[in-house]
């Protein structure tokens, strides 16, 4: 239905501000597209391969992305148990008081800025991974890592705990009626009804990791480079974001230099947009988790 | 005398389900007609094809023509909204907005006209005098409407529907979540409002039909089974299922 | 017993993950507070800063972030309602899903990029240079989402029975949602426009070489002008962390821009909280 058959302007109002609603994400994509278009035909598929980035010579996006990869999943490695854990505690075991002060504790915690993260890691969490590991330089892919892990912990266990506690309570009776202790009851009649939801929390975790930038750049060391062997984790390397936030303002809209951020930024975009589009369809598209936490909903 | 509503062939389908069957009807003007039959055999259905309520819900498709007056109501012309002024409607449930009672009572009139601000407190009196609450809360107008009993929201919303003027007033089980008291007071309300305003009343209630309808249409899983004058119908009902419903409250059909 | 043994491991585990969760999160304030608390008083709060941040207070920047977010807010919440009205009363049923979708998306852009176009569109295309008037523009098409769903949540939750009212009354859809959609959802409006902000408020590189600058501005004389804010001068001052006295600022600061963040997001939960319709009595 498109009431354009009478112009009113209350009407008019709603569908312009509807359309600049739903066009933003798709003109954002169009910029990315044609502002990196230049490097593509510059240095082709090199672009995606190369491992060397020197302005002006040569643009290899590689070690941004390898950056990006690894520092995602070290973050969900670590957030994904604590988030788990204490998503089960929260739902099938704490009260209904302590349980809500907790949601309300990784509900402030969620909106904590990620510069206050990055101050956070560049004071003490590069010191303490430095002194742990022994090594020379305490920023590094595991420092960034760790410090995301912290971050997106409060959006996946709040969302975790969200789908726990979506499973109807019947299922659980029924399954400690059949003889079930309270982690089979867990294992087979509470997860399997909430795996989606799970799934689709952890996902949101990823996006939100692949995109934040400033906590990031503050701790791994903004080096352009693959480390040998490359699952040595305890050097100093580049994301995707960190090279956007170091690069940005000297590039601005000039030359290759930023047609290949643009070029960066069109990678980690469709890397978002994927994982989110994954995890709508798994939790529904309706679903509007992750945007605010939601109470209830009457469908009408 | 020419009827004010005319159904002719009505079938209606909520996407699969098919809810009225080949239902044809004719609604006299200034009568009281009440719709009766067991639950979920298509009285509100029915009810509101007449204002055109059920457009909102999915699925909905509609054949077969409905007229008011001479109107098409289901042509793509028809205006809803103006369709609505003249066709009021009071729900099984009171629904009052959180406001005020005078504000309540001005609720459709403050937003379909614009130029009658001075009649306002007219209008209210008036139309609580209508519905006989007048005299309970002249004097806490600006006190909000939610402390009132739901016999007297239901008035209310009565009154809040006759404030628009309109020709007809459809009502949808207005009695079922009240008490016996503000049942009377209603029913009694209906006697008197008739004659210049046709109303529909659907209710699974025999005895309040009898009690207040001049016509009753009897409907039983979307077909109509019979129409026709209260006292033949509940005297001399001439279909076998007309007299299985009044007997048992049941029905085969 | 095998089982009893799994179930003592299994909670063992759920428990120790538990208070690692917590205790993590606890050490996150607890530092911001022990560290922030010192560089705190009334002179902190209300000169302009000095030597490049390592001496002075942080008024001009916190003035900054609020002409920011604020401007952001005031962009942000007219499209928003618009859209939220558009999509939950005009939008066919079938078109929905995919509005929603497309709103999703938005929300899950990276800030990054927000700032990568939104210099390129406003600064210069529009020609408003790195200005804060660019930085409100890109916070607002930011917060567009979270504003706009919370509307949306609070319209969807409007008891059907109000609509049912209003349209069996006679009135028009335009009217419909003057005299009922918009009243019973101006909760919503208010817990979506605090979200918002307290998004905004948080958010760094969008605005980082797009609307700010370190030091040497006060306020704003015109639209085309930078400010400084309180989430670029803790990045800068991060930076130096060498710099004690630097450093103690930055928490200071830090602490001042997550007390104005949680009380936002304090204050949107409380609403949240006390508000229920009336017809669910």
């Amino acid at each position: 239905m498109w009431p354009l058959g009478r112009w009113r302007p209350g009407v008019a109002f709603f569908i312009s501000s509807f359309l600049i609603s739903i066009s933003a994400t798709g003109i954002i994509f169009i910029f990315l597209i044609v502002e990196s278009f230049p490097i593509f035909q510059h240095e082709g598929l090199g672009f995606l391969s190369g491992s060397e980035w020197y302005p002006g010579e040569v643009y290899g996006a590689l070690p941004m992305i390898y950056g990006t990869g690894i520092v995602t999943f070290i973050a969900v490695s670590f957030a994904l148990p604590l988030a788990l854990g204490s998503a089960v505690i929260t739902s099938e075991v704490l009260s209904r008081p302590t349980r809500l002060v907790i949601k309300m504790m990784m509900e402030l915690l969620a909106g904590i800025p990620g510069v206050v993260y990055g101050l956070l890691g560049i004071t003490l969490l590069t010191t303490a991974v430095k002194n742990t590991f022994n090594l020379i330089d305490g920023n590094s892919f595991f420092t960034a890592g760790i410090l995301l892990s912290i971050m997106i912990l409060p959006t996946v266990m709040t969302l975790s705990e969200d789908a726990l506690r979506s499973v109807p309570k019947e299922y659980r009776d029924q399954a400690l009626a059949l003889g079930l202790n309270r982690s089979e009851t867990i294992f087979h009649a509470v997860l399997p009804g909430a795996i989606k939801g799970i799934a689709g929390a952890v996902l949101l975790g990823i996006g939100r990791a692949m995109g934040e930038t400033i906590s990031v750049m503050l701790v791994i060391g903004s080096l352009d480079r693959i480390p040998q062997p490359f699952y040595n984790i305890f050097t100093t390397g580049q994301t995707i974001t960190s090279k956007l936030g170091r690069e940005g303002a000297e590039a601005l809209g000039v030359g290759y230099h930023w047609n290949a951020l643009a070029g960066l930024g069109l990678i980690l975009f469709l890397a978002v947009m994927g994982i989110t589009f994954i995890g709508n369809s798994i939790v529904g598209p309706l679903s509007g988790r992750g945007i605010n936490t939601k109470r209830k909903q009457k469908k009408r | 005398m020419k009827p004010l509503f005319t159904l002719k062939d009505v079938s209606l389908y909520y996407g699969e389900s098919q809810v009225l069957k080949n239902i044809s009807l004719t609604i006299d003007k200034g009568k009281v007609t009440s719709i009766i039959g067991p639950s979920g055999a298509g009285k509100s259905t029915i009810l509101r094809t007449l204002n055109r309520m059920n457009d909102r819900i999915p699925g909905f498709q509609l054949s077969g023509e409905v007229f008011f007056d001479d109107e098409n109501l289901y042509n793509n012309g028809t205006k809803v909204h103006l369709l609505r002024q003249n066709v009021g409607m009071v729900f099984q449930k009171p629904c009052i907005f959180p406001k005020s009672i005078y504000d309540n009572v001005l609720f459709g009139v403050r937003h379909l006209y614009s130029r009658r601000k001075h009649e306002f407190s007219q209008i209210v009196e008036e139309t609580l005098k209508a519905v006989s609450l007048w005299d309970e809360v002249k004097d806490k107008l600006n006190q909000s409407a939610l402390e009132l009993s739901q016999g007297q929201q239901q008035r209310l919303s009565i009154a809040r529907a006759l404030a628009v003027e309109p020709r007809v007033l459809l009502m949808d089980e207005p009695t079922s979540s009240l008490d016996p008291t503000s049942t009377c007071a209603i029913e009694e309300l209906v006697g008197r409002l008739s004659g210049n305003l046709t109303i529909v009343i659907v209710t699974h209630k025999l005895d309040q039909a009898k009690k207040i309808a001049d016509d009753v249409v009897f409907i039983c899983e979307g077909k109509l089974i019979e129409h026709g004058r209260s006292e033949n119908i509940f005297s001399n009902p001439s279909q076998q299922q007309t007299k299985d419903y009044l007997k048992w409250h049941l029905c085969k059909c | 017993m095998r089982r009893d043994l799994k179930e003592v491991i299994f909670f063992s585990a759920c428990i120790i993950t538990t208070v690692t969760a917590i205790s993590l999160l606890f050490i996150i304030l607890s530092a911001i507070l022990v560290r922030g608390l010192p560089a705190i008083n009334l002179e902190f709060l209300t000169t302009e800063s000095k030597e490049f941040g390592q001496n002075g207070g942080i008024l001009y920047q916190t003035m900054g972030t609020f002409i920011l977010i604020g401007m952001a807010g005031i962009l942000a919440f007219p499209i928003a309602l618009g859209s939220a009205v558009y999509q939950t009363e005009y939008l066919s049923l079938s078109l929905r899903g995919t509005a929603d979708l497309l709103v999703y998306a938005l929300n899950a852009v990276p800030t990054i990029i927000f700032g990568l176009f939104g210099y390129m569109f406003f600064g210069v295309f529009l020609k408003l240079g790195v200005s804060w008037l660019t930085g409100s523009f890109i916070l607002a098409i930011m917060v567009l989402p979270t504003v706009l769903v919370s509307i949306k949540e609070a319209i969807e939750s409007i008891p059907f029975k109000y609509l049912e009212a209003g349209l069996a009354l006679g009135l028009t859809q335009e009217r419909l949602v003057r005299a009922v959609i918009i009243p019973q959802s101006i909760h919503g409006m208010v817990t979506g426009l605090l979200l918002g902000l307290a998004r905004a408020a948080g958010e760094t590189a969008a605005i980082m070489f797009t609307a700010t600058t370190f030091s040497g501005v006060l306020l704003p004389a015109s639209f085309r002008e930078p400010v400084t804010s309180l989430q670029t001068h803790i990045l800068i001052l991060a930076q130096e962390a060498i710099n004690p006295r630097a450093l103690t600022n930055a928490w200071g600061a830090a602490l001042v821009l997550v007390a104005l963040i949680m009380l936002m997001s304090l204050g949107s939960m409380l609403i949240r909280a006390t508000i229920t319709h009336e017809a669910e009595r």
